[in-house]
């Protein structure tokens, strides 16, 4: 099934270089500063103010709106102000303080009792888990939050088909156990009847230790589905379609063709919560490109800035020219290194001048390569195009809001142009009804 | 300190390595073979023709766009291209002025005035090649013979020479088919030698520069159409300018279909017009005037084989 069934994709530098190395824990900063706005969720409101001392896995902020998503303490220490910083989507969002008195002290721990759907449920909400595996961030109470009995599948991603991140690879190679228990807990939970771990062919470790681990327990239902190590195989569409066949339409998310999708990261962190206790405070992230001096995994808490983390994993090798949260081919360039992590950010890139150098466009030579790039099959050369000649009529005509702004087409493109922004600007328009 | 802000720009952050320049380069490189069997073939005269138009070329594509007050796109390696092209579809002794108007015709005209590179309406060389063919019937189709070639085309050295498809549309002797995939014929110095055109799509294809789809539907359809009208078809794909315009003109990106299918209907079209034109027309080399045609209907070609989104079942909202 998954053999042929592929949507159109590019083949790209792997630059796996951190593959192999153990997620190590970071030392905990002077001062982190934890994001109120995170991923898809609503602002949290604080529930502390400047002067209350906190413990790590403490509740700090929530919202009651139905993108809610409780924030909890990464650090213990004292909250020393909120502040509006700038936060890697640019824009200046709240930020709680916190000076660490780098300890670690943990808050009591509550075990949450689930008996039932609805008590699974919320206790997903309490571990305040969002989307870990890309920048959408959506929280996963609101993935298990469909109507019950329209979702029988479950797809566990464990692609990270982007370049340098090899955090998901690494999480799969140390917990196989942890992961799959989740797993069949939450299918019981959740009344699924089939669940796929998606694993891109170039992670034969991870395979071959997740098939061992699901043969010696016995089960049936769990299956290791191998994709082809090729980009954007992690992202939504790809993955559902290879698979199982299913495409999802135009307004449509995973739960309505009858499949929920979670990364392999996440799974891990529910797992911890609810053996534990223990909200999510922390990620592993990789740590790489040509400017770092050792690239790494590391488990850094929630808030950490960029700077610190850089600092703490043996700083810089060369002028550093460009630092991305994500991928190459996804991230966010940041305006300085001072912007915190969030519970989304799973790769902190820093290229050097030479790395950071991008060429000029050149004009478009009708090659076609974006046409064989794009997994939604638009032809993006027409939409950036058509966006530059101001014609609306053809961009919404022709689908630009289906553009899931997975840049392959600018990847792929000889002559340097930037298809992939083109074609952001013209789909907000065509959804914002220009 | 200027050099420690940090450069700020939209994803992707890294893009592959192939770019038109590296393309254009290892187009070059694939068509030195050819190049080379010219002038051992043909004589030296096939290299000075060859280097008069590259230079015609990036001269007329210099000073046009310094004219036009753009900037120069000489870099990009696309007029030294053209250059090599036009040179292998024109008679090895045509006099020098009139290969000067052919590079003026597929710069200047088709290229830079239409807006450089990208925006060209038809493949240059095609449209040169046709415009000399027809204002200058005579020179463009004397051909050079020299003592290297086979016997059937030796005996036409009295009559102002004759390319295997004009022996072919005489009914005279025609080279052996190992003479024809080897070369040992007259003609432009790029419709000589099925083998080295052959070296040259290999490395083009390996090099993952050109889709191989509609060279192959170009060559396939003359092969399928020769044999449906009993003709050998080996010596129709190995005569006049199928290889050539197969390998080199039906894979140029900017002249071609995007879509894989709209690239075969384009290979297709080519050569059911070659094969019609070379029964019924006049000119017994059709490939330049099957190469414009297909090229005026790429753009209609691409507007029908636009690849289909898939929007869902329901029809909520836009559609």
């Amino acid at each position: 099934m998954a053999l042929f069934n592929h949507l159109k994709n590019v083949n790209i530098l792997q630059n796996k270089r951190t593959a192999g190395m153990t997620i190590i824990p970071i030392i905990i900063p002077n001062r982190v500063y934890i994001p109120l706005t995170q991923g898809k969720c609503d602002t949290a409101h604080p529930l502390v103010k400047p002067g209350d001392v906190v413990r790590v896995g403490q509740l700090i902020a929530d919202s009651d709106t139905p993108m809610g998503c409780p924030i909890h303490s990464s650090v213990s220490g004292t909250v020393s102000g909120i502040v509006n910083l700038m936060s890697s989507s640019g824009k200046n969002d709240i930020h709680i303080v916190i000076d660490t008195d780098k300890q670690q002290l943990p808050t009591d721990i509550h075990l949450p009792q689930i008996t039932n759907r609805d008590d699974f449920i919320a206790a997903t909400r309490a571990s305040g888990i969002i989307g870990m595996g890309g920048h959408a961030g959506m929280p996963l109470y609101r993935k298990f939050s469909f109507e019950p009995g329209t979702v029988k599948t479950l797809i566990v991603n464990g692609t990270e088909s982007e370049s340098f991140s090899t955090c998901d690879h690494m999480t799969m190679m140390s917990y196989p156990k942890e992961i799959i228990s989740c797993i069949r807990l939450i299918m019981d939970a959740l009344e699924l009847n089939e669940c796929f771990i998606a694993i891109e062919d170039n992670k034969d470790d991870a395979i071959g230790l997740f098939n061992k681990t699901i043969l010696e327990n016995g089960i049936s239902n769990i299956k290791v589905e191998v994709l082809p190590s090729v980009y954007p195989q992690s992202e939504d569409n790809s993955l559902i379609f290879s698979c199982t066949g299913k495409r999802m339409g135009k307004d449509e998310t995973p739960a309505d063709i009858g499949v929920v999708v979670i990364n392999v990261m996440a799974v891990l962190k529910l797992q911890q919560y609810i053996t534990m206790g223990m909200p999510l405070v922390s990620r592993a992230i990789t740590i790489d490109g040509d400017a770092i001096a050792k690239p790494q995994n590391v488990e850094v808490p929630i808030g950490m800035l960029a700077s610190d983390i850089i600092e703490s994993c043996g700083g810089y090798a060369k002028p550093v020219k460009k630092i991305i949260f994500g991928g190459p081919i996804n991230g966010i360039a940041l305006p300085t290194p001072e912007v915190p992590t969030t519970k989304t950010v799973s790769t902190i890139l820093c290229f050097s001048k030479e790395a950071a150098d991008m060429n000029e466009e050149t004009a478009c030579i009708r090659c076609g390569r974006c046409v064989n790039a794009c997994p939604m099959n638009l032809m993006p050369y027409e939409l950036a195009d058509a966006y530059d000649a101001d014609d609306f009529e053809f961009v919404a005509n022709h689908h630009a809001d289906m553009c899931i702004e997975c840049n392959a087409c600018s990847y792929i493109c000889p002559a340097r142009r930037q298809l992939s922004f083109r074609i952001k600007r013209a789909k907000e328009e065509v959804i914002n009804g220009r | 300190m200027e050099d420690k802000k940090l450069i700020i720009s939209s994803a992707p952050h890294i893009v592959a390595a192939k770019d038109t320049t590296s393309m254009m380069q290892t187009t070059i490189v694939a068509l030195m073979p050819s190049l080379l069997w010219a002038i051992y073939i043909l004589g030296f005269r096939a290299l000075i023709q060859t280097v008069i138009c590259v230079f015609f070329c990036i001269a007329f594509e210099w000073v046009t766009r310094r004219i036009l007050k753009r900037k120069q796109t000489v870099q990009d390696m696309s007029a030294v291209v053209t250059g090599i092209m036009l040179s292998f579809v024109l008679p090895v002794n045509l006099p020098i002025w009139m290969t000067i108007i052919g590079c003026f015709i597929a710069i200047v005209i088709v290229k830079q005035l239409f807006g450089g590179l990208g925006c060209n309406f038809a493949n240059p060389t095609a449209v040169a090649g046709i415009v000399l063919l027809i204002s200058f019937p005579k020179e463009m189709t004397t051909w050079v013979i020299t003592d290297k070639m086979c016997p059937a085309v030796l005996a036409t050295a009295a009559t102002g020479g004759s390319t295997p498809i004009d022996l072919f549309t005489n009914a005279s002797n025609i080279p052996t088919n190992l003479q024809m995939f080897f070369g040992f014929v007259s003609g432009p110095a790029g419709e000589l030698s099925a083998f080295m055109i052959l070296i040259g799509a290999f490395i083009l294809i390996i090099k993952k520069v050109i889709d191989p789809v509609a060279p192959i539907c170009f060559i396939g359809s003359v092969i399928i159409i020769s044999v449906i009208a009993g003709y050998d078809p080996f010596f129709q794909v190995c005569a006049g300018g199928v290889l050539l315009g197969s390998v080199f003109m039906a894979s140029d990106p900017v002249t071609t279909p995007t879509t894989y299918l709209g690239k075969a209907i384009f290979g297709l079209g080519c050569g059911v017009l070659t094969m019609f034109m070379r029964r019924f027309a006049t000119y017994p080399d059709s490939m330049l005037f099957a190469i414009l045609f297909m090229n005026i209907l790429t753009p209609q070609i691409n507007v029908l084989t636009r690849s289909k989104v898939y929007t869902g079942n329901k029809t909520g909202g836009k559609e």
